[in-house]
């Protein structure tokens, strides 16, 4: 006989199942999005649990993976918008102060690209000075210091270069995300 | 194209100070105030820093712990009848952590969400259907084990009288938080007073009986329950700390 609970504890081992499979997508879409191990699993676990709590919302693995991601999206556009300016209760306000809408919801498969990829793709986008001091800075982990001899630069120079440089990244990311 | 914004000199250096905090692994925070143009340039940073290899991937440990979590959860939702508690005995179980790193609060003392879940739940499944009552559901309080090789002392808070029907805040080296009487059982319980989101000193209201943050409007209920409606993240419940009362004065363990 097919009960209520029969479809609960069948919700439940599915759900089991997309933990094992989306742990790693969802952590690394997390930890591209903060850059910090301890808040990556902080928020990781906060997506789950409420996915968790909300089980009986999702019907089968393929919707709930989706619900997963769509709450993996809005916890992590939670984490940024504490740091903004204006409180964000009024979309007017928002509008008002620069932001151009809602994100359109990622496609699925962009948030399957590891960020080394995305990093890799932007840096090939960038103009040379742009992409040296990015590559100083993150991938070779130099310091202000060390980028500004490797550049032939001043300190000062180099925390300007890199403030643009990202400034620049974070404009040319949507047009990475269409490519792929 | 919006309108170039006005570069700060303060603009470079904060972000030089968030990628540093980047690099080494810390807890790195954007300034607060940000407009979203500057955001982007903090996610861009902190999508830089994730393409090092190093953390990319979940720990092992951190998704065994996650995963004990969530079967807890869902134990707790297969049990019928969740608006009934019951104290459940503990005995022979095996406590699984999950500890928050949110620390470090205006005095040194340290914020630790150590959280306890009652792995009684199947000892009680099985009582309540050996008595064919309605299953009851415990409740996942938390509870601040100190670990048995660090030294404690019992801290005077108050005496019951002083306590009265309000809460007591008390204050020591590790731990700052409040003994309150639980106005539905009339028990006498402490708690830590760290709001389990990022461990601002919650305050206590008499006006409705909870425990409110100054830092984003968390509130708690006088058992330390997090109160979820209008907020938005679920968040762990306040880690109870052992008390005792002696000769009407109430106590609560701290380490010393």
């Amino acid at each position: 006989m097919n009960t209520s609970r029969d479809t609960h504890e069948r919700a439940q081992r599915e759900f089991q199942t997309v933990y094992q499979e989306n742990l790693g997508v969802i952590y690394r879409y997390v930890y591209s999005k903060v850059g910090v191990r301890e808040e990556a699993e902080d928020l990781t676990a906060q997506i789950f649990m409420k996915a968790a709590r909300d089980i009986d919302v999702a019907r089968g693995p393929h919707s709930m993976q989706k619900w997963l991601f769509q709450v993996a999206q809005t916890t992590v556009a939670d984490y940024w918008r504490r740091y903004y300016r204006t409180p964000v209760s009024s979309l007017d306000a928002l509008l008002e102060s620069g932001w151009e809408g809602p994100v359109e919801t990622e496609p699925i498969a962009s948030l399957s690209t590891t960020p080394t990829e995305r990093v890799h793709a932007l840096l090939r986008l960038l103009p040379d000075h742009h992409r040296e001091v990015l590559t100083c800075r993150f991938l070779l982990h130099l310091s202000i210091k060390e980028t500004a001899l490797a550049l032939n630069l001043t300190e000062a120079n180099v925390k300007v270069l890199q403030f643009r440089a990202l400034k620049r990244a974070a404009e040319l990311e949507p047009l990475v995300k269409e490519k792929s | 194209m919006a309108d170039e914004e006005q570069e700060r000199f303060e603009d470079y250096l904060e972000l030089e100070r968030y990628i540093a905090d980047l690099q080494a692994g810390k807890v790195a925070r954007p300034p607060t105030d940000m407009t979203p143009e500057q955001a982007q340039v903090y996610q861009a940073a902190a999508l830089f820093r994730s393409a090092d290899p190093e953390d990319v991937e979940p720990s092992a440990e951190f998704a065994e712990r996650l995963k004990a979590q969530l079967l807890a959860i869902q134990d707790e939702a297969t049990q019928a009848n969740p608006a009934e508690r019951v104290a459940v005995e503990r005995k022979n179980v095996k406590p699984l952590r999950f500890f928050s790193r949110r620390s470090l609060l205006a005095g040194g003392a340290v914020a630790a969400a150590a959280f306890v879940v009652g792995a009684g739940a199947e000892r009680v499944r099985e009582q309540a259907q050996a008595q064919d009552k309605a299953a009851v559901v415990p409740s996942i309080t938390a509870h601040l084990e100190i670990s048995t090789t660090i030294p404690t002392t019992w801290h005077f808070v108050a005496t019951l009288a002083e306590l009265g029907q309000g809460a007591v805040r008390f204050t020591s080296d590790a731990l700052i938080g409040y003994v309150v009487r639980d106005s539905a059982t009339q028990e006498v319980i402490a708690l830590s007073g760290a709001c389990t989101h990022m461990g601002c000193i919650l305050t206590w209201q008499d006006a409705d009986r909870r425990f409110h943050c100054p830092c984003h409007t968390a509130t708690f209920a006088e058992t330390g329950t997090h109160i979820a409606a209008n907020y938005k993240y679920s968040l762990p419940p306040l880690p109870r700390l052992h008390t005792k009362i002696e000769a009407g004065k109430v106590y609560v363990e701290v380490p010393t």
